[in-house]
């Protein structure tokens, strides 16, 4: 019964972090980022460590390989290769640990750690000869009398605690990754990070209290490397939580603003005139989002030989007469208003069939291109202001 | 209030789901095949502009200029194919972003030539339509522009282009025959150059990462290219 339910449970937290792994590895494949790889690696490392974790694969892959408790093995070296790859990435997140001589300094440092560790590991494993019924569950603590075996889960839990420690180091104190500044957006995720590095070291004092124990042929605090095996569990879900959040909000927020821009791009493409391909209407991925943001550049570039700055100030007076006028984005509104004064004056020379008038020189707005989306967004939030209304209203009759 | 909704028929999106889904699938196959172009001759878009430039400058063996000059309205950007160097012109009246969307764009021009059609396309001529050619079973057509001719010297707008380029790129053009491409103001959106352009821009690092922290941002939002 236990084992259906941990089975389950180890299942679901595999999924999650497959799922969330590979959702970072698609990523990775368009921005190739040696973090973003990593943080894929590191979720994907994760999903093996709970895969084999579940009662029913232990066996399954123990039968197959012909060594009953050889995945406790494989786990162990897959989570000290995840602890491995969360120090790298706090390595990589830093500005000042990422310079080619802080980098070398500790690889030179921490890779023959690791790699030392998983070697004793792998050789005291063999050596403790295990070739008694598996035990998915307590696999520490049963096999604690083996001197062995005893030996390869202190080597594990002394190179976890030393990788743990640096890891919270890097992210902590102030000079650490949270408190760098800019992108303040991700503070919240970075701590969620730390947290999950963190709370493998209750993972680590709870088995190692309960293998010191088992070791001496006392069996009575055995329930501790189950409370240890959960933490560790939270600590994964804490830890695919934290890394996918940002993602997830920033997916939202896109879909938001295709949902806000659309209006903007229906308001610029010539209602008559023929729409030139692509029908950015529905939102399914990113380049959604590029697509339609093209569509509006082209058609407010389309819309400059109708634009007429008199809009603008007819709007810039209006806003200074308002009561709340601090709270007013006049920029946004004259940019609103002198697209919908232009969008009107082309269509009637659509209709009318009237010559397209000399485009203004000059320069448009300068705005730099990471700033354009929010900026295309905040004119479409005021495409239908009611100041932008009356400014419509009132400039004169002759031009529209 | 002026709300200019698609009208049924004549607008877009309101054509049917079986349209609507040809038209994802042919935009999905088109953004595939840049993606793959892209990863085939080494572009890196999310180390910046300038990287992708550098490279494309690199697979052509010679430098790209690319200059800002106010072009007739109609022409949003152009490229001229030299013989020691290409330009790209960009229409000075664009806005940043635009800019950027018309050098991805002009950029794919150049770099037409190393893609080539799809290997299906390729065996179909190969193995179908040469021999029947040869036959004299099928007349040689020449390749149709399914998106606009991308040339840019019309009767109407000749004056216009020819004071807005430098004299040198004029001669070039007029006295060597170079060939020129052009991007308009209304684009197709399934014009293989313009999906590059877009999926470009939405795989491009715009910023230059000030603060150092775009590998957090990498990491945990995946959203450090892009617009």
């Amino acid at each position: 019964m236990l084992e259906t339910v941990l089975t389950t449970v180890n299942l679901m937290i595999f999924a999650v972090c497959l799922t969330v792994g590979l959702a970072k590895a698609a990523a990775a494949r368009s921005d190739r980022d040696t973090t973003l790889r990593i943080t894929a690696s590191v979720l994907l490392c994760a999903a093996v460590v709970y895969l084999l974790s579940a009662p029913a694969a232990y066996r399954i892959v123990g039968t197959a390989a012909d060594s009953p408790s050889l995945p406790s093995l494989l786990v162990n070296i897959a989570i000290l290769v995840c602890v491995g790859h969360a120090h790298a990435l706090t390595l990589l997140w830093h500005p000042r640990s990422r310079t080619p001589e802080a980098l070398r300094r500790s690889v030179l440092l921490w890779a023959p750690m690791y790699a030392a560790a998983i070697i004793a590991m792998t050789v005291l494993f063999w050596a403790a000869d295990l070739s008694g019924p598996a035990r998915p569950l307590s696999f520490a603590t049963s096999y604690a009398h083996v001197p062995a075996a005893c030996a390869m889960e202190l080597v594990y839990l002394t190179a976890l605690v030393a990788g743990i420690l640096a890891t919270v180091r890097q992210c902590r104190g102030p000079d650490g990754v949270i408190a760098l500044p800019g992108r303040p957006g991700l503070e919240g995720s970075l701590r969620l990070f730390a947290l999950a590095v963190a709370l493998d070291l209750g993972y680590v004092a709870c088995t190692g209290a309960a293998v010191l124990v088992a070791s001496q042929g006392n069996h009575t605090w055995d329930f501790l490397a189950a409370v240890g095996s959960s933490a560790s569990s939270t600590s994964a879900l804490v830890a695919s939580y934290g890394l996918a959040k940002p993602a997830l909000m920033a997916r939202a927020a896109e879909r938001a603003d295709h949902a806000k821009l659309l209006t903007l791009w229906q308001t610029v493409t010539p209602r008559s005139g023929q729409v030139p391909g692509g029908t950015p209407v529905t939102w399914w991925n990113r380049y959604a989002l590029a697509d339609l943001l093209a569509e509006i550049l082209d058609g407010t570039y389309a819309l400059r030989p109708w634009m007429t700055p008199a809009v603008a100030d007819t709007v810039k007076d209006l806003a200074e007469a308002q009561p709340d006028a601090v709270y007013l984005d006049v920029k946004s509104l004259q940019d609103a208003a002198v697209i919908r004064h232009a969008c009107q004056l082309r269509d009637r020379a659509l209709r009318l069939g009237l010559p397209t008038p000399k485009a203004p020189s000059g320069p448009g707005e300068a705005t730099p291109p990471t700033l354009e989306r929010a900026r295309q967004v905040r004119i479409a939030a005021h495409l239908f202001h009611p100041l932008v209304d009356e400014a419509l209203a009132r400039v004169p009759q002759e031009r529209t | 209030m002026d709300v200019l909704l698609p009208a049924p028929g004549d607008g877009p999106g309101v054509r049917g789901p079986r349209f609507a889904l040809r038209e994802a699938t042919a935009l999905w196959s088109r953004r595939r095949r840049v993606v793959r172009a892209a990863k085939k001759l080494g572009l890196r878009p999310d180390l910046g502009l300038q990287a992708v430039v550098a490279r494309v400058a690199d697979l052509r063996g010679q430098p790209i200029d690319i200059v800002a000059e106010p072009l007739p309205r109609a022409t949003t950007g152009l490229c001229c194919f030299g013989e020691h160097r290409d330009t790209i012109v960009v229409n000075a009246a664009a806005e940043p972003l635009h800019r950027v969307l018309i050098t991805l764009h002009e950029l794919w021009h150049l770099i037409e030539d190393f893609v080539g059609p799809r290997r299906p396309v390729r065996i179909w001529r190969r193995c179908v339509l040469t021999p029947l050619e040869r036959c004299g079973l099928r007349e040689p057509r020449p390749a149709q522009a399914l998106f606009g001719e991308h040339s840019v010297f019309e009767l109407d707008n000749l004056p216009d282009v020819l004071n807005a380029l430098s004299p040198e790129l004029v001669r070039a053009v007029l006295d060597d025959r170079r060939q020129v491409k052009m991007r308009g103001e209304h684009n197709h959106g399934h014009d293989p150059a313009e999906v590059f352009a877009r999926q470009m821009l939405q795989m491009l690092a715009l910023d230059e990462d000030t603060d150092g922290t775009g590998p957090i941002t990498s990491s945990f939002a995946h959203r450090r290219t892009g617009i």
